[in-house]
C-alpha cells in the first residue's frame, strides 16, 4: 500500500514538479518498487487526459514529410517492399511474435550497398566495364544469401511452433505461446510455451550449442511489475537438435512481459549477469 | 485505443511495429495523434515555429526509443505525450519566456481549457471526454496541475506564483491527478 506521501511524489514526479534533486531519489526508489512503478504507469496515463482535453490543432502537412526525411538522413533507411509471395509474420491471437530487430537492420545496409553499386554499375556497364558488374554479382549474392537464410530461420520457427501444437494435441486455448529471438540475427531459435493458470511451462529449443563446462544456460520471466526477472531454473542443452524442456517458476508470475535465456556460471545464479542469448515477448 | 477506421491496429501494436523499425506504424501514429501532439506542444510554447520543432523532435525520439516503451510509463498515448512534453518543456526552459512564465500563469484562471482553435469541428469523443474529466476538478487543483504540466514549473515556483504553502500545492496536485486516475479507472 502507498502512502499519501508517496503518492504525492509520484504525481509530482509524473507531471515534472520535483525539484532535480527530488527527482534523481525518486527515480531511483523506482528500480526496486514495483507497486510504485504500476502506480506512475497509471498517473502517467491519467495526466495524458491534459493534453487530450486541448482541442486539436493540426500542423502543416509538411511537418510529416520534414519528420520523415529527418529520420531517413539519420539512419539512412531504405524502405523494402516485400516481394508478392513473400510472407510478411502476421501474429496470431495466441502468440506472441518476435522479430530479430538488428536483421532488418544489417540487411538494410546490405541493401544500401547494393543500391550504391547499382548506380555504379549501370554508368559502368553503359561504358563495358566489367570490373563493377562482378562486385554488383558479389553483393547482390550476399543478398540473396541472407534471404534464403532469414526463410529459413522461419521454416525452423514454423515447425517448431507445429511441434508445439503436436504436443498439446492442437490444443493452445489459455496458453501463451512466445517466440524467442537472438539479440543477433544467429542461428538459435527457442518457443515457450506458458500456461498462467498452472504456472508450469514448456520450453523448445532449436539450434543452441551447448554451452562451456563451467557454464549453464539459465530461463527468466520478466514480468513488467515484479523488480526483477523470475528464475525459471538453469536449462540442460546437449547438443544441436531441438531440445523440449519443461520448466515452472521460482515465484509466482503475473503476466509475461519476456522470456529470455542467458549464460550463466555452472548452476545457475539467483539473478541475471550473465550475456544475453535469447529474448523474446 | 484505435478509432481510426483506417487504421484498426491499437496504439499498442503500432508502437510495438515502430520498435521493429516499421516506418509505416509511425506514420499511422503521427496521423492518429499529430493534432493531440501540436496542441500540447503549442500550449506549453505559445509559437508555432517552436511547437512544430519540439513535435519533430519528439517524433524522432519515439522513433529511436520504441523499444525501450513499458506499462510503467502508462499507455503508449501517455509515453509518447511524455517524449513531446518533455522536449517542449526543454524548449521552454531555454526560452526567455522562462523569466516571466511565474507571474504570467498566476494570473491565469482557467489554464487547462483553452478556447477552441482552428480545428474545432475535428474535436473527437475522446476529446470530449478529457474535458469533462478535467473539468470535473475542482479549479485550484485543476490550476497547479496545469502549472506544472503545461508550464514546466516545479511545486516550489508552482507555490511561489500562487503565494500559497508548499503542502497545499503539493496535496493539490497529488487530489486532483489521483482524481483523475480514478475517474479512468471507473471508465474502463
Amino acid at each position: 500500500m502507498i502512502d499519501d506521501p508517496r503518492q504525492e511524489q509520484a504525481c509530482l514526479y509524473v507531471l515534472g514538479a520535483l525539484g532535480p534533486d527530488e527527482d534523481a531519489a525518486f527515480t531511483g526508489a523506482l528500480g526496486g518498487d514495483g507497486e510504485l512503478r504500476a502506480l506512475v504507469g497509471e498517473l502517467h496515463t491519467a495526466a495524458s487526459v491534459l493534453p487530450s482535453a486541448l482541442a486539436p490543432v493540426a500542423p502543416r502537412p509538411e511537418l510529416k514529410r520534414a519528420i520523415f526525411e529527418e529520420i531517413e538522413r539519420r539512419e539512412c533507411i531504405i524502405v523494402e517492399s516485400h516481394p508478392e509471395g513473400e510472407a510478411r509474420d502476421t501474429p496470431d491471437s495466441s502468440s506472441k511474435l518476435l522479430k530479430p530487430l538488428p536483421a532488418v537492420g544489417l540487411f538494410g545496409w546490405i541493401g544500401w550497398a547494393a543500391a550504391a553499386c547499382l548506380v555504379f554499375g549501370i554508368a559502368y556497364i553503359y561504358h563495358s566495364n566489367t570490373d563493377v558488374e562482378e562486385k554488383l554479382q558479389a553483393v547482390q549474392g550476399e543478398r540473396n544469401d541472407a534471404l534464403r537464410e532469414k526463410k529459413a530461420a522461419e521454416l525452423r520457427i514454423k515447425e517448431l511452433e507445429d511441434r508445439v501444437a503436436a504436443l498439446q494435441n492442437g490444443n493452445l486455448k489459455g496458453q501463451q505461446l512466445i517466440r524467442l529471438g537472438p539479440p543477433e540475427n544467429s542461428a538459435p531459435v527457442a518457443i515457450a510455451l506458458w500456461d498462467q493458470q498452472k504456472q508450469t511451462g514448456t520450453l523448445l529449443l532449436d539450434h543452441l550449442p551447448a554451452p562451456a563446462a563451467d557454464k549453464d544456460y539459465q530461463l527468466w520471466i520478466i514480468d513488467p511489475k515484479q523488480a526483477s526477472p523470475i528464475d525459471c531454473g538453469v536449462v540442460a542443452v546437449a547438443g544441436n537438435g531441438v531440445v523440449t524442456i519443461p520448466f515452472s517458476a521460482k515465484n509466482k508470475v503475473g503476466s509475461i512481459g519476456k522470456f529470455a535465456i542467458t549464460l550463466e556460471q555452472k548452476g545457475g545464479v539467483p539473478a541475471p549477469k550473465g550475456t544475453m542469448v535469447l529474448i523474446g515477448g | 485505443m484505435a478509432d481510426d477506421p483506417k487504421n484498426p491496429a491499437s496504439d499498442a501494436e503500432l508502437l510495438a511495429a515502430v520498435a521493429r523499425r516499421e516506418r509505416e506504424a509511425l506514420s499511422a501514429l503521427y496521423d492518429r495523434h499529430a493534432s493531440v501532439l501540436f496542441a500540447t506542444a503549442l500550449r506549453i510554447l505559445g509559437e508555432r515555429n517552436e511547437a512544430e520543432d519540439a513535435v519533430q523532435e519528439a517524433l524522432i525520439q519515439i522513433w529511436q526509443k520504441a523499444s525501450t516503451y513499458s506499462g510503467h510509463a502508462g499507455t503508449p498515448f501517455a509515453w509518447m505525450i511524455t517524449v513531446l512534453r518533455n522536449k517542449a518543456i526543454e524548449r521552454l526552459r531555454v526560452s526567455k519566456r522562462r523569466a516571466h512564465l511565474a507571474d504570467e500563469v498566476a494570473s491565469r484562471t482557467e489554464t487547462t481549457v483553452d478556447p477552441p482553435a482552428a480545428n474545432e469541428a475535428a474535436e473527437r469523443e475522446g476529446g470530449r471526454l478529457a474535458r469533462t474529466l478535467v473539468e470535473a476538478l475542482p479549479g485550484e487543483q485543476r490550476q497547479a496541475i496545469a502549472m506544472a504540466f503545461f508550464d514546466g514549473l516545479t511545486q516550489q515556483e508552482i507555490a511561489e506564483a500562487l503565494s500559497q504553502p508548499l503542502g497545499t500545492i503539493k496535496a493539490r496536485i497529488r487530489r486532483g491527478l489521483m482524481k483523475l486516475r480514478e475517474s479512468l479507472e471507473h471508465r474502463v
